[in-house]
């Protein structure tokens, strides 16, 4: 049922002739437009860093559990040298309660590694038994801590997690209110501090006297802040020690 | 907004869709041939279609049935209303803009920091 | 036109529309997917969830925006009337794409805790009083809300069951779930990307397409003249003969209406320009088989009562006509939908 005039009617079966060479050359522009908008789209996005998580290989490591605030376990099992493997869960929780029974003691810990550039964590097996005494003799080296100074630094609170290698991106916006949950619920908040020519130090954040903080700093999480705190280096981690009351916005 | 308030709207917005499935139900089944002659007869994939509009529209067309409301209002051109809502969200849009280019996060570089301490950034 | 109702009553056409809009659709996300990994390093490109976040949203945003410059394109030039006619699929996938999008945004960020991921959605950034650090996913949570009403809402039946009037006020409330999205996308991604084109192709997709309605607002009032009617009521339109055969003249009355005045077969009838479906012009389709047809959605009516033929049963006011001394008057007091009126003859025709 198509008018001789040339008429659209979508119903009927024929297309008028100009109708028919013009949605042609819309519909080859429906499909070509969206394909160059999202190659350009895409192409133009930062870069979400090198951060891995290994999910599918479960690891056995054996050494110290300890807080550092936040749940550390030093172990030389990774590579052979004495190392600080930040302890997480596989989901958005907090691994410290199971720890108090082994604090100090040699133990084992399985889970998967998520690393990114030096930093490394063990994110645990949750569904079955993960830790337990060990019977390897293991070194009891005291923790070597080094007061580095005060300091005033601009960056982002980000969840240690997330930005090792859980998440890409695990920082900025998009990522914020996933990086609060999981510091709200049990995650260690880390500091990431941009320097000049394109380097930046990643810093563990902890109360004034090296104590754990993480409702205080949800506010802030993954927005341009400035603390003014102590460097404390412990092992191989450096801790940022700020007053979460006096964290400003920029 | 509070844990206590987010508990209380998502357990509304629940309560909301359960009760719609319900009414969404005896909608497609008993009323939908009532309301409109076109419904009478109609396949099963109709029904199936038009129930997710009745089970989220369940309070427009429940007052609807009993206010009585004349539902073949005559049609109206809309081309006033479409300018006058353009009219009033064009500005608040051009203002978002305008706002979101001022609240760019930028954190500033530190020169302070330890060189010992500084790693790639691209890492 | 509905008879009997269907789930979708394909055809020919729509079926096309269709193909091109999922091949669209393919070329946008494969072309997002692909780039996003081959622009970064080897091994560290976005998680496949996250890369999935952002191919959908960015989806559904462009689908929005071509959903709105449709209706003014329309208007603007007769040659995209043919896009209107399918744009609810449009809008019905817009929705399917925003709620991907959301759902996927709630299993990987919102999930994986002990709260309700809804729950966390709405608490986990708490920063509701600051503008830089709002929790730009509720905004988009309400723009998807609105988007879920206007989808389920979106087949004829649901048009004659809430009124006409009262479903099209509903569906402009595109408008609003158009404005949180862009608040949305400029609170959220583009306060992340590197500065430039994200921000470029939010405020260039909005330009084109309130210009695009301030464009077709404005060129419809130019066309727009009213008219004035004699003493007596009626309106003088002149010679009958300057309305082409088979097409009509829209006349804009001082009360506000609009009407279009046929000339068919030696004859002319007036009726509503507005269509009972979605109030497509109809004084800008035609008289076929001897049915004025409307451009939109090709829904029809008898010109001399405004009835839809059989087995439809739609309807839409009348005016009556006159041919007084060659000079065609039309009366602007619409008679009640489905009035029938005697056809004005032209003499000599």
């Amino acid at each position: 049922m198509t008018d001789k005039n040339g008429f659209f009617i979508g119903y009927a079966d024929g297309l008028p002739a100009p109708d028919r060479r013009f949605l042609l050359g819309a519909g080859l522009a429906a499909i070509a437009g969206p394909a160059f908008a999202g190659a350009k789209l895409a192409a133009h996005q930062m870069p979400v860093g090198s951060g891995h998580w290994n999910q599918a290989k479960i690891l056995t490591l054996h050494g110290r559990v300890v807080q550092n605030p936040y749940p550390v376990l030093r172990t030389d099992g990774l590579d052979g040298t004495l190392r600080s493997v930040a302890l997480v869960c596989s989901s958005k929780c907090g691994v410290d309660a199971q720890l108090a029974v082994f604090a100090d003691k040699p133990v084992y810990v399985r889970g998967s590694v998520i690393k990114r550039g030096r930093h490394l964590l063990l994110a645990v097996v949750e569904n079955a038994p993960w830790i337990g005494a060990s019977d390897e003799n293991l070194a009891d080296e005291p923790v070597y801590v080094q007061d580095m100074g005060r300091i005033t630094l601009n960056g982002e609170i980000l969840d240690a997690k997330c930005w090792s290698g859980a998440m890409r991106p695990g920082r900025g916006k998009t990522h914020k209110s996933c990086a609060s949950l999981c510091i709200r619920l049990g995650g260690a908040p880390w500091f990431v501090a941009p320097a000049a020519q394109g380097k930046r130090t990643i810093m563990v954040l902890a109360g004034p006297k090296g104590e754990a903080i993480r409702q205080e700093v949800l506010p802030f999480v993954g927005e341009p802040v400035r603390a003014k705190g102590r460097l404390v280096r412990l092992d191989d981690q450096v801790q940022f020690r700020i007053d979460p009351a006096r964290i400003q916005m920029i | 907004m509070s844990l206590a308030f987010a508990h209380a709207f998502i357990a509304a917005l629940t309560f909301y869709l359960i009760l719609g499935a319900v009414f969404g139900l005896t909608h497609v089944v008993f009323l939908a041939p009532r309301l409109d002659a076109g419904a009478k007869g109609s396949g099963f994939w109709f029904r199936v279609m038009i129930f997710p509009g009745a089970a989220v529209l369940w309070p427009l067309w429940l007052f609807g049935l009993i206010l009585r409301r004349a539902r073949q209002s005559p049609p109206k051109p809309w081309r006033r209303l479409h300018l006058r809502l353009w009219v009033v969200l064009a500005p608040l849009i051009v203002l978002s803009l305008m706002l979101s280019l001022m609240v760019r996060p930028v954190i500033p570089k530190n020169d302070t920091l330890p060189a010992a301490l500084l790693e790639r950034a691209d890492d | 036109m509905s008879h009997v109702y269907k789930a979708i009553d394909w055809n020919r056409f729509k079926r096309r529309y269709d193909l091109v809009l999922a091949l669209g659709l393919l070329a946008f996300l494969g072309a997002f997917m692909a780039l996003s990994i081959a622009a970064q390093p080897p091994g560290q490109s976005f998680t496949p969830m996250q890369l999935a976040i952002r191919a959908f949203g960015a989806a559904a945003f462009l689908l929005l925006n071509i959903i709105l410059a449709i209706g003014p394109l329309a208007r603007l030039s007769k040659r995209f009337i043919p896009l209107l006619y399918n744009r609810r699929h449009l809008g019905v996938v817009c929705f399917v794409l925003a709620l991907i999008h959301g759902v996927l945004n709630l299993l990987w960020y919102q999930g994986f805790s002990a709260l309700n991921p809804l729950v966390a959605l709405f608490v986990s950034n708490p920063r509701y009083t600051s503008i830089a650090g709002f929790p730009f996913e509720s905004l988009g949570f309400a723009a998807l809300v609105i988007l879920a009403f206007l989808a389920v809402s979106s087949h004829d039946y649901w048009q004659k069951v809430l009124g006409s009037s009262f479903w099209k006020v509903l569906h402009m409330g595109i408008y609003f779930a158009y404005a949180l999205l862009v608040l949305h996308i400029l609170l959220g991604v583009v306060q992340e990307e590197k500065p430039g084109l994200y921000f470029a192709a939010v405020a260039g997709a909005f330009l084109l397409v309130s210009g695009l309605h301030f464009a077709s607002a404005l060129i419809g009032r130019v066309r727009d003249k009213k008219v004035q009617s004699s003493l007596d009521g009626w309106i003088n339109l002149g010679d009958p003969a300057a309305i082409p055969d088979t097409r009509a003249r829209i006349v804009h009355t001082e009360e506000g209406q609009r009407i279009a005045v046929f000339r068919y077969d030696g004859k002319i009838s007036a009726v509503s320009n507005v269509c009972a479906h979605q109030n497509g012009p109809l004084g800008e389709g035609r008289v076929t088989d001897g049915c004025v047809t409307c451009p939109w959605h090709g829904w029809q009516y008898r010109p001399e009562d405004g009835r839809s033929p059989p087995p439809y049963n739609e309807m839409i006011p009348t005016y009556r006509v006159q041919i007084d001394n060659g000079i065609l008057y039309v009366h602007p007091q619409s008679l009640a939908p489905g009035t029938p009126t005697p056809p004005a003859v032209i003499e000599g025709s």
